[in-house]
């Protein structure tokens, strides 16, 4: 029970903050979210020492400190903490940069806005956790519903309801596409404990846990199995909006509350590639023989990634083109997913590049959110003249800009090395896409420094100074000294990531 | 007591000028560039004592220093200088101070502009001393961010902002074809993470390209040549990736193009040396020819241009493309004397191309425009800055007591030797005609400088100039010692021939 | 061994509980046709007695209210769904699962309370 501490911090704040919405009437809102972030924090602190003393552990040892009834469903091993961990960071920086939202913007339901948004991220620590398909899907609609409901919180704004209306239908679809997948995968095999799904499927071999449990083994090459795990790839394609599947995302992106997008920019995203490589990386990755998802989504990835960043550079709403952006990030992350023969480096660089992704996205969102909350618009031309305005805003963009499109000294560089060498190993030897992500990585520039551009170069119709405030303004130099902490702790960091993935290894 | 580690203290004063510098108050101007001036200065004084302390006739690397960093995949913070290096890492306080004494007249935007030069010198000085390449990466794509302001900020409104990303978008795209390369070198430069290195000496040791090899790759150590020289050939620039830099140059403000051109052109020069010829010897000798033609083709070109153009400043921005051209002939022959002739011709280049935008700059400042056909009859009126300008456009077009004589008939030489295999060297160039073509180059320059100086200072006064003022002493003080620096290397090349001489031995070695 | 007669044997249970329903059905419509007092009136051959008149433009309004009621009548349906399978367990289970249970109720009861508490209960 000690490993689900994350989990139980999240689920207190969410009934928290739901019993604080019964006598939260007006104003205040914004003290909760202070509230929140503070127990956030001491969750993170907490759950990094728990991380620690786990990776200290072992997987067996760990394993053994936890109820058999909960080890049958939840994953206890240090990548799960570090993931539900992760949940506690974005959720704490999101009560951060929502709380002028809530306090000034929001009229109705601001402390509902704080509760879906720590249920949400109990969404995502709980996909962290699952191993078993039932738990991993309930998880996944726990994060997916609460996302429905917060791109609507604007209820009087026409833009806001579309978003949340299409944000729904979309993804009640890809999840029945998903369910779908599974059910075939269940059929054909009798199990939905992953463990045994991944012996189950194309191993070749059961170890004993199979055999009690009476499950039919399958080959990886079954056509039937190919289609379920494409379903399920299809479904989590939806999810981290990967290219054909990211329809959505700019029009959720746009409409939905700005605090909104930023959370769902990274939760859900970071939701959806957990459950990729729970599933795809680590029970249907059969250890010979072909991947049967591989080529399929190598293609999507190099898509994904082009895609994002060409139509980034015609946009001129900064909620749009961070949307477009991060289309393209989840395409960057997607070449470390298809260099899993890289045992070494294929999941400490989609753990690196979560951790410098949350971080960078969260501060670049929170920019827009602190300039948005003063003048109430995302378009690029409000931007005129910021660095006269408000020099703290226009360099913190800066660096974000720098660290998303991977320019060092920042965290997005070392993720975006990482993933390269990925893909560069030579049991890899996928050349052409590590050309495709630098090429990208060049464009993404362009559109990134282009923001840079109106905030330095162009003179701006307004010259009055900004009042950034208190809790955007912390959760931007959080991210900051995070984007750029990471560089000298590098080391740290890489010691990290291997180390969650190398346990994870012998789930 | 450990040695004082004065290469760490290079690259760090000026960052930690920056901050200094952040935390006076906006309205202190005067405090802000006395303080950075004084940064600069200061390491200005510490790289003299570290070429003063370093011994001469040694070919390895001087002043090391070397501390574990990422021993997981095996990086580690790893600084040195050698011949090759020193010179280059002594220009760069001298450039940036000459630069900053000159931009005491902006009231722009003053802290930034400071604040960003003194990153800029960070970073460029870091790319001189790192030996190890993840260092080396990470201080070459810093130095693209500060330019990237000094031009779009400062530079010349409205078609700054289009050069400035130009200049970010070119060099990005060429340093992340580098990062490959770089990476695909690591990868095979060992057999496990903790055993591959990032480090140039060691990788130089292990030839990753070997290791490609034996994996069945055939073509893959070439590709990683040619994206390592594509990054290189970029910042320096070489035709055809030399887009970027007229733009760049005419767009930037006088400091910012004297920082471009006097330095940060040499960083690819100087990674062309440290990196090319040791890591891929083989693949080296095999695309010398071709390498010889773009830089040829440089030369020529660049030149031409730069004789069509109406624009002062991009006749000498035209004109670093033909002279950096010879850098990159120098490095192409794999000579020793071609090796020395392209670092003491970056050095050379240095002092002069600076003087150049210097005084394409005074010229600015006083009459709003740099197109060469308003001008005529200076010379009448602003005597002084009519004999500086004479005095440096000689020095550019390799006038004999200069140093671009000196530096371009080293390089010449050593193409000779390469193209014919006299001096006991291989003939990687296999012709003469290399070394003949580029002596019609300097005949070029001399044409295009001299026409220059006939059109701006000789023939009738204009008389939208009547009231032209002559130098400040400031000015004069900012010119004087590249002039005096220029004299001195043209008279007396032989400390600094000798002393870049065992480094470039050592490179020269590798593919000879 | 299967053959296709002890196949079809199987759906001889499938067939006998078919007529027995369908007979029990008949038997029941009787029953109950017999002993009720019949009183028609025009209403009664409606198809929805008490709900929405199926006739007329599809775009029919209905009262919002009725999905909140649905969503909590599901809620606690679902409630009952995992009660039931716990509760022929609670001994196996012992404190600890009565403390789960307790958990899951309470969460539930929140839920409960806090749409009591904004009003969605009444109905206006």
């Amino acid at each position: 029970m000690l490993f689900l501490f994350p989990e139980l911090i999240l689920c207190g704040l969410g009934l928290g903050a739901t019993v604080a919405a019964l006598f939260c009437r007006g104003r205040g809102a914004g003290r909760w979210a202070l509230y929140g972030f503070f127990v956030c924090l001491a969750g993170v602190v907490t759950g990094l020492c728990l991380l620690a003393y786990a990776i200290d552990l072992g997987p067996e040892a760990t394993g053994q400190l936890t109820p058999e009834f909960i080890a049958r469903t939840f994953a206890v091993d240090p990548l799960s903490l570090f993931f539900s961990t992760l949940a506690l960071a974005v959720c704490g920086l999101a009560m951060l940069f929502s709380m002028e939202f809530v306090e000034e913007v929001l009229e109705e339901h601001p402390a509902e806005f704080l509760a879906l948004i720590a249920f949400a991220s109990l969404g995502i620590a709980c996909v962290a956790r699952s191993r078993d398909l039932i738990t991993l899907f309930f998880s996944l609609e726990l994060v997916s519903i609460s996302g429905y409901l917060l791109s609507g919180m604007l209820r009087r704004e026409p833009r806001s309801l579309e978003a949340a209306l299409k944000y729904f239908l979309i993804g009640a679809v890809s999840s029945a596409i998903m369910l779908f997948g599974m059910s075939l995968i269940y059929g054909l095999t009798g199990a939905t404990d992953l463990r045994v799904l991944r012996d189950a499927v194309g191993e070749g071999h059961l170890h004993a846990v199979g055999q009690l449990a009476g499950v039919r083994m399958v080959s990886s090459q079954d056509p039937m199995v190919i289609t379920g795990i494409l379903c399920i790839v299809v479904g989590l394609g939806f999810k981290i909006a990967m290219v054909p599947f990211h329809m959505w995302c700019p029009d959720v992106y746009e409409g939905a509350p700005t605090p909104a997008t930023a959370f769902l920019s990274v939760g859900p995203k970071a939701a959806g590639f957990v459950a990729i490589v729970r599933l795809l990386m680590l029970t249907f990755a059969p250890s010979s023989g072909p991947v049967p998802w591989a080529q399929p989504v190598l293609w999507l990835c190099a898509l994904t990634m082009t895609l994002g960043n060409v139509v980034a550079c015609r946009q001129t709403n900064l909620k749009r083109m961070l949307a477009y952006s991060s289309i393209a990030h989840s395409g960057y992350i997607l070449i470390a997913v298809v260099s899993l023969g890289s045992a070494d480096l294929a999941l400490p660089a989609i753990v690196m590049y979560l951790i410098a992704y949350v971080l960078m996205n969260v501060g670049a969102f929170s920019v827009v959110i602190a300039l948005s909350n003063i003048e109430g618009r995302e378009d690029i031309h409000a931007y005129n003249g910021l660095s006269k305005r408000s020099p703290y805003l226009a360099y913190a963009w800066v660096i974000f800009a720098m660290s998303l499109a991977g320019v060092p000294p920042t965290a997005g560089f070392l993720g975006k090395l990482y993933v390269f060498m990925a893909a560069l190993d030579d049991r890899v030897r996928l050349y052409w896409l590590a050309v495709v992500g630098v090429a990208n990585a060049v464009i993404s520039v362009w559109y990134y420094f282009r923001v840079a551009r109106h905030m330095f170069f162009v003179e701006g119709v307004r010259t009055e100074p900004i009042r950034v405030g208190r809790g955007a303004g912390w959760a931007i130099g959080l991210s900051l000294a995070g984007t750029l902490v990471l560089v000298p702790l590098f080391p740290w960091l890489i010691s990290f990531a291997t180390s969650a993935a190398q346990v994870l290894g012998a789930w | 007591m450990a040695e004082f580690p004065i290469l760490s203290a290079l690259v760090f004063l000026p960052l930690i000028g920056a901050v200094v510098v952040l935390f006076i108050p906006r309205e202190r101007a005067d405090a802000v560039k006395s303080a950075s001036l004084a940064t600069v200065a200061a390491s200005l004084g510490l790289a003299a004592m570290a070429w003063a302390s370093m011994g001469l006739g040694t070919a390895g690397m001087q002043l090391e220093e070397k501390a574990s960093w990422i021993p997981q995949i095996g990086i580690s913070y790893h600084l040195g200088v050698d011949g090759i290096s020193m010179p280059l890492v002594f220009l760069t306080p001298l450039v940036t101070l000459l630069a900053l004494m000159y931009s005491w007249i902006v009231e722009d935007r003053v802290k930034e502009y400071f604040v960003f030069f003194l990153i800029l010198q960070s970073a460029m000085t870091g790319v001189f001393v790192a030996l190890d390449m993840f260092l080396f990466y990470i201080f070459w794509e810093v130095s693209l961010v500060p330019m990237y302001f000094l031009i779009g900020v400062w530079g010349h409104k409205p078609r700054c902002e289009y050069a400035a990303i130009k200049f970010f978008l070119y060099t990005l795209a060429g340093s992340v074809l580098m990062l490959l390369a770089l990476i695909a070198c690591w990868w095979y430069s060992g057999p496990t993470l903790g055993q591959r290195t990032f480090d140039l000496l060691e990788l130089a040791e292990r030839q990753p390209t070997l290791g490609m090899s034996a994996a069945g790759l055939a073509t893959l150590p070439m590709l990683c040549f040619w994206g390592f020289f594509i990054g290189f050939a970029i910042k320096v620039p070489c035709f055809p990736f030399h887009t970027w830099l007229p733009d760049a140059h005419v767009e930037a403000p006088t400091a910012g193009s004297v920082v471009l051109a006097g330095l940060l052109l040499k960083l690819g020069g100087y990674a062309m040396i440290r990196i090319l010829p040791t890591l891929f010897p083989t693949q080296f000798k095999e695309a010398a020819v071709t390498v010889g033609i773009l830089a040829l083709i440089s030369i020529i070109y660049g030149s031409l241009v730069a004789m069509a153009q109406p624009n002062l400043k991009k006749l000498i921005a035209y004109s670093s493309i033909g002279h950096m051209g010879f850098v990159t002939l120098g490095i192409a022959s794999g000579t020793v004397e071609g090796i020395q002739g392209a670092v003491f011709q970056m050095f050379s280049h240095g002092l002069l191309t600076s003087a150049l935008f210097l005084l394409a700059g005074i010229l600015y400042e006083r009459a709003h425009t740099y197109e060469i056909d308003r001008y005529g009859g200076l010379g009448q009126i602003v005597p002084v800055y009519c004999g500086i300008f004479v005095f440096i456009a000689m020095g550019s077009l390799g006038l004999p007591s200069m140093s671009g004589f000196v530096a371009e008939l080293w390089v010449l030489i050593g193409t000779y030797n390469a193209g014919t295999g006299v001096g006991g060297s291989t003939a990687l160039l296999g012709t003469p005609w290399f070394a003949y073509l580029a002596v019609g180059g300097i005949l070029l320059a001399a044409a295009y400088l001299l026409w220059t100086v006939q059109r701006v200072l000789m023939g009738d006064l204009k008389p939208d100039w009547a009231a032209m003022k002559d130098m400040t002493r400031l000015e004069v003080a900012c010119l004087a010692p590249l002039m005096a620096g220029t004299l001195w290397l043209g008279c007396y090349p032989g400390p600094l021939l000798a002393f870049i001489l065992p480094s470039a031995k050592a490179i020269s070695q590798w593919v000879i | 061994m299967w053959t296709a007669s002890d196949f079809l044997r199987q759906y001889l249970a499938v067939l006998i509980v078919g007529v027995v329903g369908a007979g029990l059905v008949g038997l029941l419509l009787a029953g109950s046709h017999l002993l009720r007092p019949a009183r028609r009136q025009p209403e009664k051959h409606i198809t929805y007695e008490s709900g929405v008149d199926p006739v007329g433009s599809m775009w029919t309004q209905s009262q919002v209210r009725y999905y909140v009621f649905a969503l909590l009548f599901v809620m606690f349906d679902v409630e009952a769904v995992f009660i039931f399978p716990w509760a022929t367990r609670l001994e196996a289970y012992g404190l600890f699962g009565l403390i789960e249970m307790g958990i899951f109720v309470f969460i539930l009861l929140l839920g409960l309370i806090y749409a009591w508490r904004k009003g969605v209960l009444k109905w206006v």
